[in-house]
């Protein structure tokens, strides 16, 4: 016989352990929402899924006549086409899950006050619709790496990759997320801030070029942004350009806003319903 | 019998900003209530009673601020329906999303969805985006989908206040089966005395957070009602602030009128008066007038609505009187009570329930010179009879 569920309800509000708990259960859910996103996403437009192309396309169309033929910036012995496709399907991935899980908890508030569920889903299911946006502009950077004959051997750096950024972006999505509830400014201040951070981040440009800028002993600072270290990473893998010392400092950080995204998330979800 | 929900000491304290500071509001104030596996139980009281702060907590929705509550068994709680419910979505897929909001796995969902569609009737849109529905079958689909929710309890609020009447009474009766048959656990809030009698094999009646009352469902409703009376008896309309709506125009006082000294007779001509009172300098606009008319025992009867009878009124301002004539008054012998409600363009301006209270004596509806005592309220129809005979060949 199945063991009857039993809930108790404290002032405390959830633990930890009963969040991740009834997050590994919401399998269903998860699937649920992110079809729903993906549904929505594309009702009613006439591409369709060929959005999906369309963008990092377009990107990796700016950036190459703004870096590589205005400005100049060539990475050294590295066709630019895929170097910089490399960072900007990373990137993309980033920003949209920084985004999407900073606006979850206000876009859903109607459900929030009406309806208890695993509200860490939220957040991931916004990482799993971000995912086929990847997928597409990744089969698009292999294609790519084929055509330059580069080697496909540095592709298990996207394993750490992609974790350190996913953590990052849902972090610090998460946090933004808690702090807005109160705090509505943060929305407005969201898009502004992923553009800065964009110019700081190398995607269109080597690590090598900020790091020239910067002071000997000032170099670390540059990897306080999560995304420096790890793209540095990912081209040293892919194409074998240098690795700074500091790369490491960036996976740090990224794992540090994870938790602090997390805990931060869940102490909010229980004062959100008298909140919003 | 084993304990579905125990709740020990709750206490649950708003906090309301104001422009001088921070106002203190106890919705909950040291609540203890032990639920067993398998009742029914019903939740009453005026609006600010703690009701819905407490299906709130036992759903999850909010914390305590003091205070535990005991779950044992797979709870779902259904505050309002369709929460989720995507408009570019098509029926099907609403479904299956909805479903899984409130905790039902897929393969849950996929067993019962043909008994979800054939209980909203819309098995011919169920492709169409919800986008496209009329809203009485998005809250059909959305009700269904609850309605067939599989947990040991269910929490419920008033979503029975939507739908038209006969759905109304469908799902009353899937509520009835579930408990009766399925030995779920159901805790549910209604202002719907009726609808509380016929389901609940418990009630608890709420006020000002705290148990006032807790026995069998008949002794209870009829307390309260007994209170709600002796509220609209002593005090005087105008002055009542059990109130709902935003209040700029208000009413003040409510009468019959009628030739006979002011005696209301079954089949006899009786006007309704309502005095209202508006506070703004703006005039109201696309204004509509409702009062509903009660039982003694807390069932809707019939409501006069200037709206539907083709009545239109474009704008109130500062005070008057507005007037309804019943030429012959449609109502059995009995006790009865009204509630009034104002809206203006579509905005609740004022709610008041149990606003008036009067008695119908007998009378010759029919014109037939034969009274026939009958013992309900209820509501007389003009009806014509006939008879045919089959002729028979012999």
């Amino acid at each position: 016989m199945k063991q009857s569920p039993y809930i108790k309800i404290t002032p405390r509000g959830n633990s930890l352990q009963t969040a991740w708990r009834e997050l590994l259960r919401s399998g269903h859910l998860l699937r649920v929402l992110v079809y729903r996103d993906l549904k929505v996403r594309y009702a009613q437009t006439y591409l369709g899924f060929l959005w999906s192309l369309f963008q990092p396309l377009t990107g990796l169309a700016v950036v190459f006549v703004l870096f590589y033929k205005l400005a100049g910036l060539q990475p050294e012995g590295v066709p630019y086409l895929p170097f910089a496709l490399s960072g900007l399907i990373l990137w993309n991935y980033f920003s949209y899950v920084l985004a999407q899980s900073a606006a979850v908890l206000i876009n859903m508030q109607a459900m929030i006050k009406k309806i208890y569920f695993p509200k860490l889903s939220l957040p991931l299911s916004k990482v799993l619709v971000g995912s086929i946006d990847f997928g597409v502009g990744l089969a698009l950077f292999v294609g790519l790496m084929l055509f330059y004959k580069l080697p496909l051997s540095g592709m298990w750096v996207l394993v750490p990759a992609l974790l350190a950024m996913l953590a990052a972006a849902a972090g610090l999505g998460m946090l933004l997320s808690a702090i807005s509830i109160r705090y509505r400014d943060v929305q407005q201040l969201i898009p502004f801030f992923t553009q800065m951070l964009f110019f700081l981040t190398p995607v269109a440009y080597a690590t090598s070029l900020a790091g020239s800028v910067l002071p000997a002993n000032g170099q670390w600072l540059y990897f306080l942004n999560p995304m420096a270290g790890i793209l540095n990473l990912l081209r040293y893998a892919l194409f074998d350009l240098p690795l700074s010392p500091y790369f490491s400092i960036s996976l740090w950080v990224s794992f540090s806003l994870l938790a602090l995204g997390i805990v931060s998330y869940i102490r909010a979800e229980k004062k959100m319903a008298d909140l919003i | 019998m084993s304990t579905a929900i125990d709740i020990q000491n709750l206490s649950k304290i708003y906090f309301i900003k104001e422009a001088g500071g921070k106002k203190e509001f106890t919705a909950l104030d040291r609540l203890n209530l032990r639920i067993p596996h398998g009742k029914v139980l019903g939740l009453i009281g005026q609006n600010g009673a703690g009701k819905s702060t407490l299906l709130k907590i036992l759903s999850r929705i909010t914390y305590p601020s003091a205070g535990t509550v005991e779950i044992s068994g797979r709870l779902a709680s259904l505050l309002e329906v369709g929460t989720g419910f995507h408009p570019e979505l098509s029926g099907r897929e609403n479904v299956f999303l909805n479903g899984a909001i409130l905790g039902m796995q897929r393969r849950e969902i996929a067993a019962r969805f043909d008994e979800i569609v054939d209980f909203a009737g819309i098995q011919k849109f169920i492709d169409t985006p919800v986008k496209h529905y009329s809203s009485g079958m998005y809250v059909r689909l959305a009700f269904s989908v609850a309605a067939h929710l599989s947990s040991d309890i269910l929490l419920v609020d008033e979503v029975l206040a939507v739908g038209d009447a006969e759905f109304q009474r469908k799902c009353l009766g899937k509520m009835d089966e579930a408990t009766k048959v399925g030995g779920r656990t159901v805790v549910f809030v209604s202002h719907n005395l009726r609808a509380v009698r016929d389901l609940c094999d418990e009630v608890v009646w709420l006020e000002e957070g705290r148990i006032k009352q807790k026995g069998s469902a008949r002794s209870v409703c009829n307390a309260y009602l007994a209170s709600l009376k002796s509220r609209a008896k002593h005090v005087p309309l105008r002055e009542r602030e059990d109130r709902e709506g935003l209040g700029r125009t208000t009413f003040h006082k409510l009468w019959w009128q009628t030739p006979n000294r002011d005696l209301l007779i079954s089949g006899a001509p009786a006007t309704l008066c309502a005095q209202y009172e508006s506070k703004h300098a703006e005039p109201l606009t696309n204004l509509s007038l409702r009062l509903n008319i009660y039982s003694s025992e807390g069932a809707f009867l019939t409501s006069l609505s200037n709206e539907n009878s083709g009545f239109n009124l474009e704008r109130a301002k500062g005070n008057g009187t507005l007037k309804c004539t019943l030429e012959k008054l449609p109502l059995l012998k009995g006790s009865y009570s009204l509630t009034v409600n104002l809206y203006a363009n579509g905005e609740l301006q004022d709610r008041v329930r149990q606003a008036l209270l009067f008695e119908v004596e007998e009378g010759d509806f029919f014109g037939s010179g034969q009274v026939k005592q009958r013992k309900n309220e209820g509501i007389e129809i003009p009806q014509v009879w006939a008879s045919e005979q089959n002729q028979q060949a012999t």
